[in-house]
């Protein structure tokens, strides 16, 4: 199952190993453009089959929008860090009841590492990354949007620890004085602590057999990381 | 224009865009749908003694609400409960628990749909469960579709009867098989009785315990020991064994001495000789709809005697628990198929056919028939527990005409002073959820709950037609009464909502929100094939 997903970046490696294969040649172009600022569009896949129903959503991933800044420290190493959040949204029908859910899962990221890029041209640059993220999830619950005093309005949260590790390619076409217009692509593997969901105050506290909190689910991010963005290099 | 600042102009709506993607604080509305294939809880509630058991069908798990209000999933292993029956001592359930087994034990199936379909198997056990703890699996297989439990409180009778429905039999079966499960954990007690059974009696021995069970089942009425399991005797209600003779109602009479049964659409009545092991065949005047046994007051004798009523005949007959003869005849203006005693009154009245509203009070010491005619005909009749008051739910009547018609169109709530006779028919303004009734320093009330209601009315009995409203969170859809005297009420909700409401000190606490539990989660196989 996603054998092509999951094999993407291996089938990307050739391509990079050739890109990085041409960097003496492109080492007067080192540090230049080394700093950066992008809105970045991505999708984590996230562990477990199959993916839980009620998210209504059969990628099997989350995909989250954020931005990501960068800092040239030496060379061709720079400093990025990011935040990006994805908000999955859904009515739930409950049978036998005439009472919908209001469903709302967000996900916030915030990821912090380093960059090694290899400039070819002045507007192509195959790149690494390796970043650590922390991950804390919203999952909201209302049975009734149009009341603000029903009593079922639920909030879960939880907090998951991991990292992503990339290859990309950043692709620089457009300068303007000393700013390019510039977009990436980058695939990596993301890993990921589970993330467990537990009830916020306004539910009941419910322990489980265990007699600890009972969750209200989990989630791991964990597996394929694809990233795009656009932005500005300088 | 600058020219160093036309790159940034340029690029503003970007930036704009990104900032927006960011977002992180808007509340969007939802922009997908689904649906999930079973409700998150089960609103009809369970009560076992001071506690609620609340199965959770989507999360297939099972909470325990205990009096104090905390709440705890049970300890399934993994299964999900399909039926919950309270024990009579009021501190344990049995659980009829489902759970997939794949035969493929490989690590790598995680989850039901992971294994292949012809691997998938479903197995079943029954568990004792007290509070949030599973304290014995009981060897009660989960074919019995009918569990009783002797009045003594010593054992539970399980036995199949007639209708598995969605389930399905597992290996080889006997169906007719009646299992004695002592509440004490001792050893259960199998016994074939050859033919579906369809209801179990209990005679009772001089000290007050259930010794012996009275299985009824097709043309066949079975005695056996419950201590031993013993046949102790077996009655053949046909002479031609292609001949089917179904009991329909039945009950022990005599001090544990007879057994009388009545049959479906016939005007004989069987006494069994439980002693003597002989059968007398009655005739009577039309079909028996009911058979009750009832102690006669003081005044007049204090003997055990059988009531017995009719389907198409205003009548019922009393007749001596001993000798069967008939001592009194009540003649009543309409048929009844509900009778029971209440100190000594014999209370009957017709909940199932429309055009009968009356009901009768009958004195079982001076003999006297009173009769009282609500508005709209009645069910769910209830004796308060001093026997000060009658009450009952009244029907609406969509289709009657003349006089009253308003009021026969709409639902409502019978309330007999037995005391003083005087009555009250009360109209609601939606149909009856449900009620119960309660007594606190000595007046009696009744708690009645409407359907699309946010309202409990608590009517007193009293004064019946001032009823004062206590405030719900939401609508209700059920009510049960709770051994520590709270009641407890269900609501309309998605994520559960559950009320507990204490009429001594009129307090409300509400439980919610405990549906979401597991919401999130896949469950993955519980258990493998060798576990």
């Amino acid at each position: 199952m996603n054998t092509p997903l999951r094999s993407a970046p291996l089938a990307l490696l050739p391509l990079l190993t050739l890109l990085f294969a041409a960097g003496p040649a492109a080492a007067s172009e080192r540090g230049k453009f080394s700093h950066e600022a992008s809105f970045t569009m991505a999708s984590q896949r996230v562990l477990g089959e199959p993916f839980p129903d009620i998210l209504a959503d059969d990628r099997g991933a989350m995909s989250p929008m954020g931005f990501r800044l960068g800092v040239g420290i030496s060379g061709p190493i720079s400093a990025i860090g990011g935040y990006q959040n994805d908000l999955q949204s859904t009515t739930i029908d409950v049978p036998d009841t005439d009472v919908d859910i209001v469903h709302q899962l967000r996900l916030h990221q915030v990821l912090a590492g380093v960059k090694v890029q290899q400039p070819i041209r002045p507007w192509i640059a195959p790149y690494a990354t390796l970043q650590l993220s922390a991950v804390r999830g919203v999952m909201r619950l209302d049975e009734d949007l149009n009341r603000d005093d029903n009593l079922n309005q639920l909030t879960s949260k939880g907090n998951a620890l991991g990292g992503v590790a990339a290859i990309g390619i950043d692709l620089r076409p457009l300068q303007a004085g000393p700013v390019r217009l510039g977009t990436h692509l980058e695939v990596g593997y993301g890993l990921h602590s589970r993330l467990q969901l537990e009830a916020g105050d306004e539910a009941q506290p419910v322990q489980n057999a265990a007699g600890d909190p009972a969750l209200q689910g989990e989630l791991q991010l964990r597996g394929l990381a694809v990233q795009w963005g656009v932005g500005l290099r300088f | 224009m600058h020219p160093s600042r036309a790159p940034a102009r340029r690029l503003s709506p970007l930036l704009a865009l990104a900032a927006l993607a960011c977002d992180p604080w808007g509340r969007l509305d939802p922009s997908g749908y689904t649906r999930v294939d079973q409700p998150l809880w089960d609103e009809q509630l369970t009560v076992v003694g001071d506690s609620l058991y609340v199965p959770l069908p989507y999360a297939g798990a099972l909470l325990n609400i205990s009096a104090e209000g905390d709440v705890r999933e049970v300890d399934l292993d993994g299964a999900r409960p399909e039926r919950i029956i309270g024990l009579p001592s009021g501190d344990a359930a049995y659980v009829f628990v489902r759970w997939p087994v794949c035969e493929d034990d490989s690590k790598d199936i995680v989850y039901e749909d992971d294994c292949p379909t012809e691997l998938l198997e479903e197995a079943t056990e029954v568990r004792q469960v007290e509070g949030p703890r599973t304290a014995a699996l009981v060897d009660i297989a989960p074919h019995f579709n009918s569990i009783s439990f002797s009045p003594d409180g010593r054992n539970a009778v399980a036995y199949f009867s007639g209708d598995l429905g969605s389930a399905e039999i597992q290996g080889v079966v006997d169906l007719t098989e009646v299992v004695f499960q002592p509440l004490d954990g001792g050893a259960p007690i199998a016994v074939s009785t050859g033919s579906t059974p369809t209801d179990v009696l209990f005679t009772t021995d001089a000290d007050g315990i259930n010794d012996r069970a009275v299985i009824l089942s097709s043309s066949q009425v079975m005695v056996v020991s419950m201590s031993t399991g013993e046949v102790q005797v077996t009655y053949h209600l046909a002479l031609d064994v292609d001949s089917v003779i179904v009991p329909q109602d039945a009950m022990v009479a005599g001090g544990g001495r007879y057994a009388l049964l009545s049959v479906a659409g016939a005007r004989e009545l069987y006494r069994l000789d439980l002693v003597n092991k002989s059968i007398d065949i009655e005739d009577l005047q039309d079909s028996p709809s009911t058979l009750t046994e009832v102690r006669l007051p003081e005044a007049a004798g204090g003997a055990l005697a059988s009531a017995i009523s009719y389907s198409n005949v205003g009548a019922v007959d009393l007749l001596d628990g001993l000798t069967n003869e008939r001592l009194q005849s009540y003649t009543l203006d309409h048929p009844v198929n509900e009778v029971f005693q209440s100190g000594g009154l014999l209370i009957a009245y017709n909940s199932a056919i429309d055009a009968y509203k009356d009901v009768y009070l009958i004195d079982l010491a001076t003999n006297e028939v009173d009769e009282h005619r609500a508005n709209n005909p009645l069910s769910a009749v209830q004796i308060t527990v001093d026997q000060g008051f009658l009450v009952g739910l009244m029907r609406s009547e969509s289709s009657s005409t003349g006089e009253g018609t308003y009021a026969d169109r709409l639902p409502g709530l019978y309330v007999l002073d037995l005391n003083t006779r005087l009555e009250a028919n009360l109209a609601l303004g939606s149909s009856p959820v449900g009620y119960e009734l309660v007594e606190r320093e000595g007046q009696s009330f009744v708690l009645l709950l409407l359907e699309n209601d946010e309202t409990l009315y608590k009517v007193d009995l009293t004064r019946p037609s001032f009823a004062e409203p206590v405030e719900l969170p939401a609508p209700a859809l059920d009510i049960a009464a709770r051994a520590d005297g709270r009641i407890a009420i269900s609501h309309t909700s998605a994520l559960g909502l559950i009320s507990i409401y204490d009429p001594a000190t009129g307090d409300i606490e509400t439980i919610h929100g405990f549906a979401n539990v597991g919401l999130l989660s896949t469950p993955t196989l519980p258990r493998r094939a060798d576990d």
